[in-house]
């Protein structure tokens, strides 16, 4: 197993700039997924440590070597694609065996070790079926079971379960995660999708328009995003912006509404902090809806007056849409039984532990 | 009036409705059938029309030993009636079998060398390079040519004063003066050259739409499992095209039989026999020699020969389209 | 992909430019040949002229206009004729073969439910029984002397083809199991050198005065090049959705409204590769324009085969110079269609 080292990597086709100096450090033996909106520069970040993809600048680490001028297939670097890449005029057996038909392995051992990898997939039933005739689902563990058996130093899976039926997906997500930490693999994983990524990740890369946003645990993705674009693609429903300035009255910091009245009273390291920062009056603050309770009396005088708008009923949970102020909509996660009518109003309590603030210009998180 | 027009009418719905039935669920039938039959019977019957006659009219003659310079017109060829001596002769013709296997070879040779050079420049032609779409376009042009026209152009290359022996000289710097088409074993290659020439930018025009259609990522698979070029060649590309080469295979060696333009214009059959097919040698028997009614036989025997091939030859063509079925 | 080493670039430019001169040059000699003046494309001197010298269109000239020889009238007619003889007879073989194929096309691929291909052992053998049946008939037409007229041929025609269909229930009755698919059993006729039937078919044409027509070659055409239209214009059909059709019958279609107003828009790419593919061979056809054309149709080929004049002897360049005109209409036609090409010339065989 290995570690993964981008320095300074940077990638562009012609005139568009798909990566822009990259610099990430996925450990050894853990799970990492790259996450991002489709033409982020994922997949081409994906290829670029495959070999698939030369980088115009920068340099690929696998622990201490350097890679850039390693052929893919002398990198030791499994790949599983998105669409699975079956070779359909083989057999499942075939299939998986490949990888080591063609390093000259003999008969007796690729047959062994297919058979513990089938095993190991739940493929055993299917080893002499024409993989052209399998299910998706087959099909995508088939392209696992293909890749592992040569056991790569470095696993990279390029959103491999988006053609997945939901269930299923549920379940690999399951099945992967385990196989990960029973032999201990370093995983790379491509995904848009941040259920897969929080789920299963030790570590999480954001990345949009070729640029890392942040990289860290999904626990710091979620509860301390960088800037806005991370707080509003992680999570779901996702969270609320609320634009708004800072105000300081009477030895106290507010964050006041822009369209509208409603003000949050700061605590002292916010105030401090707010009052040194030099765009204070152009902020944005944001809270998840999870984060967000309702009362329907104003029992505390920091409560922020909203109307309903309307019900999502999700089942587990409701999400409530209301109106703060004038034009801000926000979304608050209530009780499923939460039944309120349009135009009630309602009072909202926000955790100020909860809340975070950015400014409206950069993007940036101010904490 | 109204009355008078009902009447009838209902007495038939009446008294006959089983038969009713019957005649509309027929009507219905035959509609769809009617159409079907429409659609397939003009060719249908133009093909017999055409074929039936010509075909009858030459199992007759072939059954006679009738020539038009033995008198009469061929409609009095029964007076020659000899059974089946033709046929026998037919078999016993030892130039007919080495035409027969003359045309094999051509055929053979050619379309193998076609299908490796087609196969080898659209590999040179699989990724992008400038200039690409000139060259590709140069590669297309023999195609367009018609081929007695080509058949006449490599008729001038090879000539001993021709531009072929120029060449060489040049090479090898003292005068080369071969005569290709004078000499047994240079003249068919000269006839398969011209062959290749003509028909390797169809292959190599089926194998390149083959290459670009192979999916990509399986390719990208192998190669990140470590699989070499040869590999990727002998395990992932060869079984994909395999369909596509055995229908570029099937579609040229049935052409490639029926060879005659070329040769007819290269070497005439000649020297001697030596690059006479199957076409060649029956263009002889019947408008040099004269000989219809033996001509006939020898066409009869050629067409049981070649449907026993063709039930073969086009045996891949139809797997794939029953496989979907 | 990642970039490859600078020796495979090189290496790769080389073999290009080396195969594609290989493969351009015997086109460059023609072209040459062509703008060449008689004493540059006459081999009698033994000089080789790599590029013509003094390029000229006297070639075009002498081919394209009637000659009349001063000592002993040997005659050299103008190309212009045999150009528009191909023309017309090519075009309208096309037609021809489009017309019937297309239609049987749709016919297979829509209604036909033998999709079984035809043992030869059955093919021979029903051929046979169609032999054995007939031929006393054939002996009787000719004894009668009634063979030789085109009535004649007509009454035998018909009574064939009767034959034919019985033999054809006969047999259904006691083989189970495929009896053949049109579309195969013609494209078997494909391979089959028509060296082999041109002497019947041309004692056929000449009882029907269809020698040296431009329909009696049109008709040979359309029969010969027509199983390549069925083969892949069904191949065409078969991509169209069936439900298309039904969707236009259940919208109150006719079958054939369905067809004409549907089906056949919806393949007209596959309709265009198709006409190139059966234009270009019958544009290329040498043989049967030899033995069915005399003096009024003779086409292209058939004329550059004559082009040899008795005072000046081989007539190289003029022959050049038409052989060159000769590619224009097949190349015209390939850059018009250029987006079918490859399926046409591949015969359905590449599906993109």
């Amino acid at each position: 197993m290995a570690s993964v080292r981008l320095e300074n990597l940077r990638k562009e086709f012609g005139s568009v700039v798909a990566v822009k100096e990259l610099n990430l450090h996925f450990p050894d033996k853990k799970f990492a997924a790259i996450l991002g909106p489709s033409g982020c520069g994922k997949t081409t970040t994906m290829n670029m440590i495959a070999g698939l993809e030369t980088p115009t600048r920068g340099s690929i680490y696998f622990d201490d070597r350097r890679m850039n001028d390693v052929p893919p297939g002398k990198r030791d670097v499994g790949f599983v694609f998105q669409n699975y890449a079956i070779f359909t005029h083989m057999t499942v057996a075939e299939n998986i065996g490949f990888g080591l038909k063609i390093r000259g392995v003999d008969e007796a051992t690729i047959r062994r070790e297919v058979g513990q990898i089938a095993e190991l997939l739940e493929l055993t039933d299917m080893l002499n079926v024409n993989a052209g005739r399998l299910s998706v689902n087959d099909m995508q563990k088939v392209a696992l079971g293909r890749s592992m058996i040569v056991k790569p130093r470095i696993f990279l899976l390029d959103e491999p379960f988006s053609n997945l039926d939901a269930a299923f997906r549920a379940y690999m997500r399951g099945e992967l995660k385990r196989i990960q930490r029973e032999i201990g693999q370093t995983m790379i994983y491509v995904t848009h999708d941040q259920v897969e990524a929080m789920s299963m990740a030790d570590n999480i890369a954001v990345m949009d328009f070729g640029v890392l946003q942040q990289f860290g645990t999904p626990d710091e993705i979620y509860n301390q995003p960088v800037n806005l674009f991370v707080a509003n693609f992680i999570g779901s429903p996702n969270m609320n912006f609320i634009p708004c300035y800072f105000r300081s009255e009477d030895g106290k910091g507010y964050l006041v509404q822009k369209r509208g009245n409603a003000r949050i009273l700061l605590d002292d390291r916010r105030r401090q902090l707010l009052e040194q920062h030099p765009g204070n009056q152009d902020l944005i603050w944001g809270a998840r809806p999870e984060h967000l309770t309702l009362h329907s009396e104003p029992s505390r005088s920091e409560y922020l007056r909203a109307t309903v708008r309307f019900l999502e009923p999700l089942g587990p949970k409701t999400v409530v849409h209301l109106e703060l102020g004038d034009q801000d909509t926000i979304k608050v996660i209530a009780h499923p039984s939460y039944r309120e009518k349009a135009g009630t109003v309602q009072w909202i309590e926000i955790n100020p532990k909860y809340l975070h603030v950015f400014d409206a210009k950069t993007g940036f998180a101010i904490r | 009036m109204d009355s008078n027009v009902a009447i009838p009418a209902v007495q038939e719905e009446q008294v006959k409705p089983a038969a009713r039935l019957r005649r509309r669920r027929f009507l219905d039938m035959s509609d769809v059938r009617f159409f079907t039959i429409s659609l397939t019977a003009p060719a249908q019957y133009v093909l017999l029309f055409i074929i039936m006659f010509p075909l009858l009219a030459e199992v007759y003659i072939s059954l006679t030993a009738w020539t038009p310079t033995r008198g009469g017109d061929w409609t009095q060829a029964y007076r020659f009636w000899d059974w089946g001596r033709n046929y026998v002769e037919v078999f016993r013709d030892l130039a007919f079998w080495q035409a027969l296997g003359r045309t094999f070879l051509i055929a053979g040779v050619a379309v193998s060398l076609e299908f490796l050079l087609g196969l080898g420049i659209a590999f040179l032609f699989l990724d992008e390079f400038p200039g690409k779409r000139v060259f590709y376009a140069l590669m297309l042009v023999p195609m367009m040519i018609v081929p007695a026209v080509a058949g006449y152009v490599f008729w001038l290359f090879f000539q001993s004063n021709g531009p072929l022996n120029a060449i060489i000289s040049l090479l090898i710097g003292q005068p080369f003066t071969l005569t290709w088409l004078a000499n047994d074993v240079t003249a068919m290659i000269a006839v398969i050259v011209a062959e290749v020439w003509e028909w390797t930018p169809l292959m190599f025009l089926i194998m390149l739409s083959g290459l670009v259609g192979l999916p990509e990522d399986q390719m990208r698979a192998a190669t990140m499992l470590g699989a070499t070029f040869w590999q990727k060649f002998r395990y992932l590309m060869l079984p994909m095209l395999k369909p596509i080469i055995i229908i570029a295979l099937v579609i040229r060696g049935m052409e490639a039989v029926k060879i005659f333009d070329m040769v007819y214009l290269m070497t005439q059959g000649g020297p001697a026999q030596a690059t006479e097919t199957i076409s060649i040698y029956m263009y002889k028997i019947a408008f040099q020699q004269v000989r219809w009614s033996y001509a006939a036989a020898a066409a009869m025997t050629i067409l049981v020969i070649m449907t026993i091939l063709a039930s073969y030859a086009l045996r891949p063509l139809q797997a794939p389209q029953r496989e979907v079925a | 992909m990642t970039r490859r080493p600078t020796w495979q670039i090189v290496l790769r430019y080389a073999l290009v430019l080396i195969v594609v001169g290989l493969f351009t040059f015997p086109t460059y000699w023609m072209v040459t040949m062509a703008f060449k003046p008689k004493v540059e494309w006459s081999t009698a001197h033994g000089t080789i002229y790599w590029v013509p010298q003094n390029p000229t269109l006297e070639n075009f000239e002498t081919v394209l206009t009637e000659y009349r020889g001063k000592f002993f009238r040997a005659n050299q007619s103008s190309a212009l004729p045999s150009i528009r003889s191909s023309i017309i007879v090519s075009i309208g073989g096309t037609l021809f073969a489009l017309l019937i194929g297309t239609l049987a096309a749709y016919g297979l691929s829509r209604f036909s439910v033998d999709t079984g291909d035809l043992p030869w052992y059955i093919a021979l053998g029903r051929l046979a029984l169609l032999i054995l049946v007939l031929l006393p008939f054939m002996v009787l037409w000719a004894w009668l002397g009634i063979i030789r007229y085109w009535y004649g041929i007509l009454s035998f025609t018909l009574l064939g083809i009767g034959a034919d269909q019985l033999i054809g229930r006969l047999l259904a009755l006691y083989y189970r199991g495929p009896t053949g698919s049109l579309a195969f059993s013609i494209l078997q006729l494909r391979m089959f050198p028509p060296m082999a039937i041109v002497i019947p078919v041309m004692i056929m044409w000449s009882a029907f005065k269809l020698i040296d027509t431009w329909y009696g070659l049109v008709a040979v055409y359309g029969v010969v090049t027509f199983p390549f239209v069925v083969w892949l214009m069904k191949s065409f059909f078969d991509e169209i959705p069936r439900e298309l059709d039904e969707a236009a019958i259940v919208d109150g279609a006719s079958n054939w409204g369905a067809f004409f107003k549907v089906v056949l828009p919806l393949a007209k790419g596959g309709l265009a590769s198709t006409a190139l593919f059966v234009f270009i061979l019958n544009w290329s056809d040498f043989l049967i324009a030899l033995l069915l054309t005399t003096r009024d149709w003779p086409t292209i080929p058939v004329f550059l085969n004559s082009l040899v004049s008795s005072e000046i002897g081989a007539q190289h360049g003029p022959k050049a110079a038409l052989g060159l005109l000769a590619v224009i209409p097949p190349v015209v036609f390939g850059i018009l269609i250029q987006r079918y090409l490859v399926r046409g010339l591949t015969f359905g065989a590449i599906k993109r």
